[in-house]
């Protein structure tokens, strides 16, 4: 009996040793590294059918996508201005408590530049369309929306971009103090509902509605989004993976880049 | 004769430290059952890392028992620690992460040990605390001030050792369960079983808690709003096997799991992997041997549920060797020789390289316990540690102690203690997005934190009394800590370790205790601690943080009732008070503006009643904050509570019903 003892405990320190990095990594799912994921649309099975995957992480940048041409494009938030005014766009700090902002500081800065043509913006997880509106439904997936979504939700209509000066965070280094950095901004409040970001108490909390979204554009067709993730596989935050439909009816050759330029 | 009582407790230490035999402890749970009301020939071990008589031992230490834990119930060490011991208060630091604060140190200058292994992983700079469960604990000893001379490296503001128990009849079974708000429940059993020479001890413990909101109100400036709920297992293997009465072999295994639901999409969670194998051999009847080999596997990882994935990001592996060899001289005097070997790995996000850096530490160290006389006794120790991966590799530590005996229940104490603490891998090589735009970067150029302490203490027990009195001082320069934030090269904020100048700690402990037989059957013991600290730093460009509240005191009153030989009962009423803090930080916003922090004084009061039938069940009806005190700001060291709180909690011995 003493041998099977002192076995177990010899096997036991030939376990210890050789293991000094580590044992059981089999336990984890294998890492993923962010530097290899590339943003950017992704086909799906079907040609109105696909994914996005966007680098949303910083705050101090719009990234604009094209539904038609399937494109994006970065433009910077200004800090500052160059130019003349246009009497609204501002940097400003606030004190923030709960649902009240006050006011420490202001800076008048250029208008957010914008690409020529441009459907959908993201600055880290707020939405802001061009001209468009957006309708948050029921639907499971993108795929179960119906081709004309304006049927099925009469009565719950679309809502439109608004103003907002107290949503699009541009510095958060200031949360401990509750000192948020804002830029004035267009924002969509219906798809930027998407994610919820609450940093009231450090770090931030972040919950996903993981609803399907319905998005008009001005040319009157129409997408539906869901936000399957806001953070990569590796669990980095600001990492947007979007099911995109697009257009929802269905429209021969979409997701060819002539005939979406002819659509506009 | 003195000595020779020295010499058969010391005899008897094998037995001790490997758990009290049942019977007496269940006996001595029945009796008496109050907070530190103990038997003053108890052995502790580890203010000179040899079992000696707590009266005699010349570093004050302050022992929770077996019955002080039962009868607490506490949910885990930080809730038993937090609530019994003036002086230690454990507070949230940013996403609930546990902070301690021990008279006027904080986590990663108090050393947590279990059964004398250091635990691997730390959130915060402070342990996994949640690790620490209660179920199978024998007793825990907490020596204030540096004992580095001992226990190197850490232990600059003092040792808590916790000292797990044993087996020493045929079969034990334990179960255990409680039940408190926000779905709070703790389910344990500890089987113990022996045969011959081998005897085998299993504990199991779950427990979890659902989230819940302190801070309802959102205009409201809380630094804290929720508490995660949490699900936790612990799973403890421990066999023993005694070829001959001289040499006692044991290994040990255990899992621990937690899970938190720190966001609805992410679950944070924390895994460890603990095994080891020990050595007890009595060479002869002066000499002792000890050596182990542990393992500590603590890793981190987020449950990332958008994706179904399970991503590993921490891991911090120490795989220690030590040996300690005991020589008792001159009939009393007792020599104590040790070495150990550390290697430390660690892996992690806070790092911006893909790898993990490793460090290996190696010590020696030698410690001479002179007893000159009955009333005299000198005990000096110097240790020589060494460090891979550091700007000073090795460092000397010393101390010297003094206890006095004018009389027979009176002890004073005096001594020295250097201590120290090297910087961890952590603090060198850190870079990394704490969050937002502030960042957090190591300091490869940081020296080793280093302290010299006094302390004085008098201690008397006469009949049923016992007082005591003690004061530490401490210097500590070089302490590690973190700058105050600086705007970066790339216009990012950043915080950086680095060495503050100086730090200076003053404490001051009150302890009164007396125990009365007003009736038969009935014994009334009350117990009051004070205690009193007071931090200066050195103005300087670190990180302000919040010190120790200046005033901490406990009150404790038992009434222990013997109403029929079946049924006892223990009611007890405590309480806690803690002063109001103040301190200068500054803002984390540009320009770092100066803010002052007030962090308001409170008290909490327990009412319990321990219903004990026959030798095998005890019934625990507790109101926690029994005047329903809740704070109007939760700030980070708040209480974190809503109001009273019931809790019910019930303890088997299966093999005391037959």
């Amino acid at each position: 009996m003493n041998r099977y003892y002192i076995a177990a405990a010899l096997s036991l320190a030939s376990m210890l040793l050789p293991g000094c990095d580590g044992i059981f990594d089999g336990i984890y799912d294998r890492p993923v590294d962010d530097a290899k994921l590339q943003p950017g649309f992704n086909d799906g099975v079907r040609p109105n059918r696909f994914t996005i995957l966007l680098d949303a992480r910083d705050y101090d940048r719009w990234l604009f996508l094209d539904l038609h041409r399937r494109t994006m494009d970065m433009k910077p938030v200004p800090m500052s201005l160059t130019g003349e005014w246009d009497g609204r766009s501002t940097c400003a700090r606030y004190h923030v408590v709960g649902t009240r902002y006050e006011l420490l500081d202001e800076l008048p800065v250029d208008a957010q530049p914008e690409p020529k043509e441009w459907d959908l913006a993201i600055h880290h997880f707020d939405v802001r369309t061009n001209g468009g509106s957006a309708l948050a439904t029921d639907y499971a997936t993108v795929d179960d929306v119906p081709e004309d979504p304006d049927a099925m939700n009469a009565g719950r209509g679309f809502t439109a971009d608004s103003w907002m000066r107290h949503q699009c965070i541009v510095d958060l280094s200031g949360m401990f103090d509750r000192n948020i950095r804002y830029q004035a901004s267009m924002v969509n409040p219906v798809l930027t509902d998407w994610v919820r970001m609450d940093f009231s108490t450090p770090p931030p909390k972040y919950e996903a509605s993981r609803r399907v979204y319905v998005l008009r554009l001005t040319d009157g067709s129409m997408a539906a989004l869901q936000l399957k993730s806001y953070m990569s596989e590796a669990g980095t935050k600001g990492f947007l993976t979007i099911d995109v439909r697009y257009p929802l009816a269905s429209v021969r050759g979409l997701g060819n880049n002539e005939t979406n330029d002819a659509q506009r | 004769m003195k000595c020779r009582l020295s010499l058969a407790l010391m005899l008897l230490s094998a037995a001790c430290a490997y758990g009290r035999d049942a019977d007496t402890m269940a006996d001595s749970l029945s009796r008496d059952t109050s907070m530190l009301r103990h038997n003053m020939d108890e052995l502790v071990v580890t203010a000179t890392r040899t079992p000696r008589p707590i009266k005699d031992v010349p570093v004050l230490t302050r022992v929770l028992n077996r019955s002080d834990i039962a009868l607490s119930d506490a949910m885990d060490l930080s809730d038993l620690l937090g609530r019994e011991m003036p002086g230690i208060e454990f507070s949230y630091s940013m996403n609930q992460k546990l902070n301690m604060n021990m008279g006027g140190f904080a986590g990663q200058s108090v050393l947590v040990l279990v059964d004398g292994e250091r635990l691997a992983g730390e959130t915060m700079e402070n342990v996994d605390f949640g690790r620490l469960n209660l179920n199978n604990v024998e007793r825990i000893e907490i020596v204030r001030g540096a004992q580095s001379a001992l226990y190197g490296a850490g232990a600059v503001g003092g040792v808590i050792n916790i000292i797990t128990g044993g087996v020493h009849k045929p079969w034990t079974l334990n179960l255990n369960a409680q039940l408190a708000d926000h779905r709070s429940q703790r389910y344990g059993g500890v089987l113990g079983l022996k045969r011959g020479g081998v005897s085998n001890t299993l504990d199991v413990q779950y427990r979890s808690r659902d989230n819940y909101t302190l801070c309802m109100d959102p205009a409201d400036e809380c630094e804290f709003r929720q508490v995660y709920g949490e699900r936790i297992w612990n799973v403890k293997d421990k066999l023993t096997y005694s070829p001959s009465k001289r040499l006692r072999l044991s290994a040990r295994a255990g899992y621990y799991f937690k899970e938190m639901p720190t966001d609805v999409d992410v679950y944070e969670r924390s895994r460890d992997f603990a095994g080891g194998l020990r050595a007890d051999w009595d060479i002869s009847s002066v000499d002792k041997l000890e050596a182990s080999v542990y393992y500590d596997q603590y890793d981190k990882s987020d449950l990332l549920r958008l994706w179904g994935r399970d991503v590993m990001d921490y891991r911090n592996v120490q795989t220690s060797v030590r040996s300690l060899y005991h020589r008792t001289l001159r009939t009393c005097d007792e020599l104590t020789v040790g070495g150990d070997y550390v290697r430390n790995f660690l892996r992690s996000y806070q790092f911006d390289v893909g790898h993990g850096m490793v460090q290996h530490a190696g010590d020696l160290f030698a410690q001479y316990d002179y007893q000159a006389d009955e009333r005299w006794e000198m005990v000096g120790a110097a240790r020589w540690d060494y460090f891979s991966d550091a700007q000073s590799a090795s460092h000397v530590t010393g101390k010297l102690g003094l206890r006095y005996k004018p009389a027979d229940m009176v002890a004073l104490r005096a001594g020295y203690a250097g201590g120290f603490r090297a910087p961890t891998l952590k603090e060198k090589y850190s870079r990394f997005n704490m969050v937002g735009n502030i960042y957090v970067y190591g300091n490869e150029a940081l020296k080793a934190e280093k302290s010299h302490n006094v302390y004085l203490s008098a201690e008397t027990y006469w009949q049923h009394y016992h007082l005591s009195a003690s004061a530490t001082y401490s210097h500590v320069s070089n302490r590690i800590s973190t700058s105050a934030p600086m705007q970066g090269g790339m216009g990012e904020y950043y915080i950086r370790y680095m060495n503050q100048a100086s730090a200076d700690v003053l404490g001051l402990e009150l302890l009164a205790q007396g125990r009365w037989t007003p009736a038969t059957g009935h014994t009334l013991t009350a117990r009051t601690n004070y205690v009193f600290t007071r931090e200066w730093t050195a103005v300087d460009n670190t990180t302000p943080y919040a010190p120790a509240r200046p005033h901490s005191l406990n009150l404790r009153l038992d009434w222990d009732a013997r109403w029929t030989a079946f049924y006892n009962t223990t009611l007890s009423v405590s309480g806690r008070v803690l002063s109001a803090v103040d301190y200068e930080t500054v803002q984390m916003d540009y320009p770092f503006a100066p803010r002052h922090v007030h962090n308001p004084a409170y008290t909490i009061w327990r009412l319990q009643l321990q219903n004990r039938l026959g030798r095998a069940v005890s019934l625990n009806v507790a109101v926690d904050n029994v005047f329903n005190y809740a704070p109007h700001v939760y700030y980070y060291n708040s209480p974190q509570t809503l109001g009273a709180n019931l809790m019910v909690g019930v303890s088997v011995d299966v093999d005391r019903l037959f």
